[in-house]
């Protein structure tokens, strides 16, 4: 059973041009205590997706169709005050740039105890308690309580935003661009922390994140994004080892490893679609050097490929053969207009 | 005489200094020492990875190197002339032959300027070509960086563009007035990982066609690895390992280098990257310089390194480490 399952969820934007539709109808399950990776560009929605599930969209958004269940409950059915009962005490997100939403104003101890006491309902003594317990959960020094945000750094106030989302016990933890303008060592421990807290805490987290090294060292799970729709689902080991789209296999293909420097990078050209207006058909089908005629007609359902392998593309049955000609460069030269 | 480095730096040092009060630390002092003492050289024709965490002072090497920046103390000779020295139409022609590509597409380019007036503009300042030629040189341009029909591009404005489309005409721009010296400060961290790939190919090979010597400054040892000659790795201010890149990131000998090798995320699920102790300590570049500046996270760390500053001692073959352990 699933802790979380989306169910052909759809975002709209209103802009002046038109709609955009940034999330089209994303089926997608989290299952209890896994990290599940959820990897793409900027623009394909997957922030989007993540602030949907706690309907937490700018104004111009909404969800335009689909389910969100979370324990067998459809969060996108609630009103406005049932949902108050499941963010941050049932479903807590860590957003983007979330070290700098901080009060610069008041140290971080007063912050934890306004959470605690206002949105937790908790005691004075057990607040306190409580901040504590949060602090060393995530490894920030307690001492650092008595601190304003602006004398940490960077790292210690990405662990004291995590404690933060912690704080009222959530099940589902929704961390977007959790690392991403951290150092490398600082980076290194707060994901090993996060691994340890699903156990920990019987915690399941959706790591939103563009960095395909960060989901490979993290995430049990992974799926790739693409333009608003999921490309590929699977355990993250067979992703990397056996990926069933060619999006996958353009973004390994053009991501420096350092333990493997001897590979030429293959960029994948073009770019995204525009949303407001996508092409019929398949939305990578312009930049992929696999696509055929049905490609650019039909939009791929996603398909269980195996167990557990999802697969939006219509060529996944040969993805073995396509695997072998993506590592030639020439072939993707396709998207240049 | 071409044996000659073009660019040799001996003891660099660039002090900002701390004014407000909220900065002074007890004991402390009144500057924060963003380069402190380096020296190295870049050999013509080869390219030079400088990487290293927020704050090591990267950014700050890479302005004193064009001269954007004055420094505090210390010298940089450019093909064998002191760059500080220089003044009125030598330092022009200086800024001719030494580029900058920078970090932001969307805020190096001017929002106001067509593409081709973007281009134009090096021409104009630098009086390259003729009137009527200029515009085929931008057009030439903007095909070699494979903005195709560079027709196209010419009267577009930069929020028409892709950031890597964008990146790229930030290339071609330097490129303009035909310069020997290029210097990328995190020229693809904003782009998108499938664009990335296509940038770094490209700044490889125009860099090998014109035998362009490269400073390229990134926090992403994976991307220096797979550009640069050399690898330089910096830490608070000082150089703490230098060599030819697959000397320093594959027979690391700093500690720093091998704590930040083994921190690097490496896209593969099999990679097991091992144990580092957390540690909640923040370095920092205020305050006074004693010892060796990473010997509070240093796991080898001894006596002496905290009463000298380790020099660069020689680890292998143009190779360079400064740690006590070596000297």
């Amino acid at each position: 059973m699933s802790l979380l399952a989306l169910e052909g969820l759809t975002v709209d934007y209103r802009t002046q041009r038109g709609i955009r539709r940034a999330v089209d109808g994303v089926t997608l399950e989290v299952r209890p205590g896994e990290i599940l990776g959820l990897v793409g560009e900027s623009g394909c929605g997957k922030t989007t997706l993540g602030r949907a599930v706690i309907r937490v969209l700018p104004r111009n958004a909404r969800i335009a169709g689909g389910r969100v269940l979370f324990e067998g409950v459809d969060l996108a059915a609630l009103s406005e005050p049932q949902m108050r009962a499941y963010r941050w005490r049932k479903i807590a997100m860590v957003p983007q740039a979330s070290m700098d939403s901080l009060d610069p104003v008041y140290r971080l101890g007063d912050q934890f105890r306004e959470v605690l006491t206002v949105t937790g309902g908790l005691g004075r003594a057990e607040a306190g308690e409580r901040t504590l317990a949060l602090c060393d959960l995530v490894g920030l020094d307690r001492r650092r309580l008595a601190s304003f945000p602006h004398e940490l750094s960077g790292g210690m106030r990405q662990r004291a935003a995590i404690a933060m989302a912690l704080a009222l016990h959530p099940r589902l933890l929704l961390a977007d661009e959790p690392v991403t303008a951290l150092d490398v060592v600082v980076q290194h421990h707060i994901l090993r922390r996060l691994r340890r807290l699903t156990a920990e805490l019987d915690l399941s987290i959706v790591l939103v994140t563009h960095d395909i090294s960060v989901i490979a060292q993290t995430c049990d799970r992974m799926a790739v994004m693409y333009a608003g729709t999921i490309a590929e689902v699977g355990a993250t080991a067979e992703v990397f080892a056996s990926p069933r789209h060619p999006y996958t296999m353009g973004l390994q293909n053009s991501f420096p490893n350092l333990v493997r420097p001897e590979q030429t990078l293959i960029p994948i050209e073009g770019s995204p679609p525009d949303l407001i207006a996508p092409p019929p058909g398949c939305r990578f089908a312009p930049r992929c050097p696999f696509a055929v005629d049905r490609c650019r007609e039909e939009a791929p359902a996603p398909r269980e490929i195996e167990r557990g392998r999802w697969a939006a593309c219509h060529r996944a049955e040969e993805a073995g053969e396509l695997r072998a000609q993506s590592r030639d460069a020439r072939r993707w030269r396709v998207g240049v207009r | 005489m071409t044996a000659e480095p073009l660019v040799q730096v001996e003891g660099l040092r660039k002090y900002f200094p701390l004014r407000r009060s909220l900065w002074r630390r007890p004991g402390g002092g009144d500057y924060l020492r963003a380069v402190d003492g380096v020296s190295f050289e870049i050999p013509r024709g080869s390219s030079l990875g400088i990487a290293g965490e927020s704050g090591c002072g990267k950014t700050t090497l890479a302005r004193l190197l064009v001269r954007l920046l004055t420094p505090s103390a210390g010298r940089i000779r450019f093909d064998g002339v002191d760059l500080h020295a220089l003044a009125g139409p030598r330092l022009l022609a200086f800024r001719r032959r030494a580029q900058m590509m920078f970090q932001n597409p969307y805020e190096a380019i001017n929002p106001r300027f067509t593409i081709g007036r973007a281009l134009l503009e090096p021409l104009v300042i630098h009086r390259i070509g003729t009137p009527g030629d200029r515009m085929d040189r931008v057009l030439a341009a903007l095909d070699q960086v494979h903005l195709s029909p560079a027709e196209a591009f010419v009267d577009a404005f930069p929020h028409q563009l892709s950031g890597g489309q964008l990146q790229r005409v930030g290339l071609a721009r330097a490129l303009m007035v035909d310069p020997v010296f290029l210097v990328a400060d995190e020229p693809v961290s904003m782009l998108d990982v499938s664009i990335r790939a296509g940038v770094l190919n490209l700044m490889k090979e125009i860099a090998r066609t014109r035998r362009l010597t490269t400073v390229y400054i990134s926090h992403d040892l994976a991307l220096v690895r797979y550009v640069c000659d050399a690898t330089m790795i910096m830490y608070l201010g000082t150089v703490a390992e230098i060599g030819p890149t697959p000397e320093v990131l594959a027979r690391a000998k700093h500690p720093y280098t091998q704590l930040l090798l083994a921190a690097a995320p490496v896209p593969d699920p099999g990679h097991r990257a091992p144990e580092i102790p957390e540690t909640e300590l923040v370095p920092t570049p205020i305050g006074p310089a004693r010892g060796c500046p990473f010997v509070d996270r240093c796991p080898h760390a001894m006596a002496v390194c905290r009463a000298a500053a380790p020099p660069l001692a020689a680890v292998g073959r143009g190779h360079y480490a400064a740690c006590h352990l070596y000297a």
